[in-house]
């Protein structure tokens, strides 16, 4: 599902040259729960970043669903974003001005959807993340927990192939982050493909399998048992 | 899409209260103009355009050449529409409008002084288009004594009546109103309010074609209607037949000739004509619109300046919708939704102001708008694309910057960062700034004009002085009469009788003067005046002497004349003495010879648009040709001599109201272009400086509160209020400055090319760009010093650990 080959991302200012990823390969298949774990400034969330489709590589290779996309224009990679991805945030990320069932549907508008398409499908989430209650609230009146919760039903309102989530237990206490992780798990189990960056090793536990990053590379690999680790060193 | 969007842009502005507070009350005020401005140019552009044939219509216009002085007058000789509808076959119809000013009507019992009566040719209806009330176009003005009035006067004279059939007195002639037509509209170049036929009275000389008719030229305006499919270019090419025939033999006898142009009916109106009715400039226009785009720019500049400044603000959001899928176009498109809504809520809240401001702007314009004007026609349309536009123009660039920004930066929680929008920022501020330096320029410099042209001294004394118009055959016969009875209230100093008074038309002479070696043809201004005239305007006299009541024989053989006289007909030698021919009969001999008897000091006998002329002073040999009383009072008592005036001719003609007015008048309404212009330069001036106040305003309240940090730091390692007070100032003056240095040489230009048009204008000095200069750094240090000290008086401890 997802190959990458030699990755590598370097960021310019004027002065500084900074190697946020060092020619970094591996491979994640249909289906699976991974994490990637590593201390703060290795690289982790740039790598998210290719992933997702936020940002291109500044070298290698990226296949995305057997599509070579490492040099598609931001325009080529909203529309394959859009169809495919969802995100879940640390700071969840919701828009303020806008209520709970208005942050959800907002990819579903972005696809075309139809108002009453919409709101079937958001109420379907709703439902199942048992949130309707919600639904006309604003993020500032919701928990850290709820704001999480409303951050996972938008990320999946869609049926993407794959969710991303950076660091989802990062601002939420244990019993809300068990709970989130929880339905990360549930999702999975449902057949949705999961790449979790995390700083945590409890919530880790929850993924098949772990990339650690170190400086930009890939440095080990656990219960590894399908994927082919293959990090230069220079 | 779009309600997420609206809802979105909604919910923004509310919470970002006074940022779209502000955004909204610049582009209100902008928008503002620019529809005042629309509604102003639409109307102007379309005079005239409501007579059906308005596309074939023309006004024939008169070209004289007199002794080498050109003057082009939109009133033309009596035979000019009756020879060229005889000469030319493309001449399908023509009518003439002979203007009557201070008309007399008695209605039953009551009486009406009119300015709005014409002679008007039969033929007038086939010309122009009236709607009929009552009567019809045929024959209505064929007969004597027949006359037409608009709904406006017959609703005046006869109520709610049909006055078709009835009669009414007109100076002392009975006419039967044969039809009411409707007012003509307000943009018309020409209104009347009554037509009395062209065959009434005294019409010989309005149907003979006597080449003497060519060159004696009444307030008489011709209009010519052509057959469809024929050029006015094609008749002009065959008009010097014409002027052979008809007009220069008569001219070539006192060295003159006439030369005949044709305006189109739509162009009257921007006609820059001696005499013309009533004429606008297209100057005037293309000021107002420029002055209204510049607003517009400037409130958008508002707009554009605090989204991109808040765009951080707005980049989560941004961020979210891109990894929600919204591709660059959708985000473009949401912004720019969301500065037309603001635009269109703009609108809205113009719509009110306009309410309140129309009749400050009908009274600038001297047209009468109402918000109902914005309805008619293609307005509408034209108000909703300028808010259309505005709305793109105000969003473009915000809506570029913010749908570009990085989503993997953005979601991370890295402020977008603007160096480049940062510098636009300033660059905006910049030219917000330096448009209301010139504006401020441009108000003051007007001002300053004008308060000069006042001040003037016009070579005569003008204070304390009340005219008299002679008004009628009879009372000027009593002219002496009239005098000596004013003359016994204590009050009264002096009087002095006239044919014209300074800032009043005066008639032009042609004549022969003499010059060392011949007779040479010139031109030369002329007024009649009594032996009190020249002491009581104490106009100075440079050279020989004044009249003298003991030479009988100087009426109508001695002349005064000014300096201006003396130096164009090169008598430097010895003016006194030197002879003027006049009134030249077909053979060309003179039937009036003039001797010089003195010379006066040049005093301003016509507007001070006009440079001082040539004239001569006259005692005239008929004294009833008065037309004027001049009367000098004691200072102070104006308001108790007036009333006496009223009384005096009143005793000697109860049939007319006494018109009396201050000499000074025509001087000052002379201007009152000029002073609307200043009227508005200030009007707009005040707005643009609201918006750039309001805009620094809310720029610099979010600099600061972005750089709390920064002063909160500062503090922290010692630095005062006053200090970082004086390095936001520093960092403000900055911008104001560079304004500065870019208005000023753009006001100057600006200025002295305006002046130029003054025959006496003052020398543009720097004074007005100081004004503005500091007016400018005013508005800025108060906005900055409020922010910066409100800022700087925060506990530091709470504004770091905020961040």
């Amino acid at each position: 599902m997802i190959k990458s080959v030699d990755l590598t991302k370097v960021f310019r200012t004027e002065e500084v040259e900074t190697t946020a990823l060092n020619k970094v390969s591996f491979e994640i298949k249909e289906g699976e729960f991974v994490a990637i774990m590593g201390p703060s400034g290795c690289g982790k969330s740039t790598l998210l970043n290719i992933l997702g489709l936020l940002d291109n590589p500044s070298g290698g290779e990226y296949v995305f669903l057997e599509q070579e996309v490492s040099n598609y224009s931001e325009k080529q990679r909203a529309n394959l974003r859009k169809k495919n991805i969802g995100f879940v945030f640390q700071n969840f990320n919701l828009i303020d001005e806008l209520s709970v069932f208005e942050n959800i549907e907002l990819p579903l508008i972005y696809l075309g959807f139809s108002a009453s398409e919409r709101k079937k499908r958001v109420e379907e989430v709703l439902e199942q993340m048992q949130i309707m209650h919600r639904k006309n609230h604003f993020p500032l009146q919701l928990s850290g927990g709820q704001q999480q919760r409303v951050a996972v039903c938008r990320a999946v309102v869609a049926k993407p192939h794959i969710i991303l989530a950076d660091e989802p237990t990062g601002n939420l206490d244990s019993t809300h982050g068990d709970e989130v992780m929880n339905l990360l798990e549930t999702l999975n189990k449902n057949g949705t493909t999961i790449i979790m960056v995390t700083h945590s090793q409890r919530d880790a536990s929850y993924a098949q399998r772990v990339i650690r990053l170190f400086d930009g590379q890939i440095v080990t690999e656990d219960k590894a048992t399908e994927f082919v680790l293959s990090s230069t060193t220079q | 899409m779009l309600k997420n969007y609206i809802t979105t842009a909604w919910r923004n502005m509310r919470r970002s209260g006074l940022y779209a507070a502000i955004s909204i009350i610049c582009l209100t005020l902008g928008i503002t103009g620019a529809v005042l401005v629309t509604m102003y140019l639409n109307h102007e552009l379309s005079y005239d355009t409501h007579h059906k044939h308005h596309e074939s219509i023309y006004r024939m216009e008169g070209v004289y050449n007199m002794a080498g002085t050109t003057h082009h007058l939109a009133i033309t000789p009596f035979p000019l529409g009756i020879a060229m509808d005889l000469e030319f076959s493309e001449v399908e119809a023509y009518t003439r409008f002979f203007l009557q000013e201070d008309v007399l009507v008695k209605v039953r019992e009551d009486q009406f002084r009119e300015d709005g009566f014409v002679y008007a040719d039969s033929m007038v209806f086939d010309v122009f288009t009236h709607h009929f009330l009552h009567g019809q176009a045929a024959g209505a003005l064929s007969e004597p004594n027949t006359v037409v009035l608009n709904r406006s006067l017959s609703k005046k004279y006869f109520g709610n009546e049909n006055p078709v059939g009835k009669t009414l007195e007109i100076n002392q002639e009975t006419f039967t109103v044969t039809a009411v037509v409707e007012d003509l509209p307000d943009n018309t170049h020409f209104k009347y309010g009554g037509m009395l036929s062209m065959v009434s009275g005294d019409h010989e000389q309005f149907f003979s074609l006597n080449p003497e008719l060519f060159w004696n030229i009444n307030i008489n305006y011709t209009y010519l209607k052509l057959h469809k499919d024929h050029s006015m270019e094609s008749l002009m090419e065959k008009m010097d037949a014409f002027y052979e025939k008809y007009v220069n033999p008569m001219g070539e006898t006192f060295g003159a000739s006439a030369a005949y142009l044709a305006t189109p009916l739509r162009e009257t109106h921007f006609a820059s004509v001696q005499m013309a009715p009533e004429s606008s400039s297209r100057a005037t226009l293309l000021i107002f619109s420029v002055v209204a785009l510049f607003l517009v720019i400037i409130a958008s500049i508002n707009y554009t300046n605090l989204s991109t400044a808040r765009a951080s603000k707005r980049s989560r959001e941004i961020g979210i919708r891109k990894v929600s899928g919204a591709s660059q176009g959708q985000l473009l498109t949401q912004f720019l939704s969301e500065s037309i809504l603001v635009a269109f809520v703009s609108l809205v809240f113009s719509m009110m102001i306009m309410e309140i401001l129309l009749p400050f702007f009908n009274s600038l314009t001297g047209k009468t708008f109402s918000l109902l004007n914005l309805f008619h026609g293609s307005i509408l349309a034209q108000v909703l694309l300028i808010t259309l536009i505005t709305g793109i123009a105000a969003g473009i660039y915000p809506a570029l910057v913010l749908s570009r920004m990085n989503p993997s930066l953005i979601v991370k929680g890295v402020p977008a960062t603007h160096g480049r929008s940062g510098l636009l920022r300033k660059v905006l501020v910049v030219f917000q700034f330096a448009i209301s330096i010139v504006l401020v320029v441009g108000t003051l410099t007007v001002q300053d004009q004008l308060r000069f042209l006042q001040n003037k001294p016009l070579g005569f004394a003008r204070e304390n002085k009340a005219v008299i118009s002679l008004q009628g055959a009879q009372i000027r016969q009593r002219a002496e009469a009239i005098e000596n009875s004013i003359r016994q209230n204590p009050l009264v100093l002096n009087t002095a009788k006239s044919f014209s008074v300074p800032g009043r038309d005066h008639n032009l002479n042609a004549v022969k003067v003499e010059t060392e070696t011949e007779m040479a043809e010139g031109a030369i201004a002329v007024n009649y005046i009594d032996h009190q005239f020249v002491d009581m305007m104490e106009i100075t006299l440079k050279e020989g002497r004044g009249f003298d009541r003991r030479m009988r024989a100087e009426a109508g053989s001695a002349a005064l004349v000014n300096q201006s006289a003396v130096q164009k007909f090169g008598w430097h030698e010895n003016p006194i003495g030197k002879q003027i021919q006049r009134n030249f009969n077909q053979e060309g001999q003179p039937q009036s010879i003039l001797r010089v008897v003195g010379v006066l000091d040049d005093f301003h006998f016509l507007s001070l648009k006009n440079p001082i002329d040539p004239i001569m002073l006259i005692l005239p040999e008929n004294p009833s040709i008065y037309r004027y009383l001049v009367v000098e009072y004691l200072e102070g008592t104006h308001a108790e001599v007036i009333p006496f005036l009223e009384s005096v001719i009143r005793e000697f003609d109860q049939s007319r109201i006494p018109e009396i007015v201050p000499l000074t008048q025509p001087f000052f309404q002379e201007f009152e272009a000029e002073k609307n212009m200043g009227k508005v330069f200030g009007f707009f001036a005040l707005i643009t400086i609201i918006i750039s106040f309001m805009g620094l305003f809310g720029l610099s309240s979010f600099t600061i509160e972005q750089r709390k940090k920064e002063i909160g730091i500062r503090k922290v390692l010692g630095s005062s209020s006053g200090r970082v007070l004086k390095l936001l100032f520093k960092e403000y003056s900055r911008l104001i400055l560079i304004a500065l240095l870019i208005a000023s040489p753009v006001a100057w230009f600006l200025m002295v090319r305006w002046l130029e048009d003054f025959v006496y204008q003052i020398s543009m000095s720097f004074a007005p760009i100081v004004i503005a200069g500091a007016l400018a750094f005013a508005i800025a240090m108060a906005t900055v010093s409020y922010h910066t000290l409100k800022a700087s008086r925060l506990n530091p401890v709470d504004t770091i650990r905020a961040e």
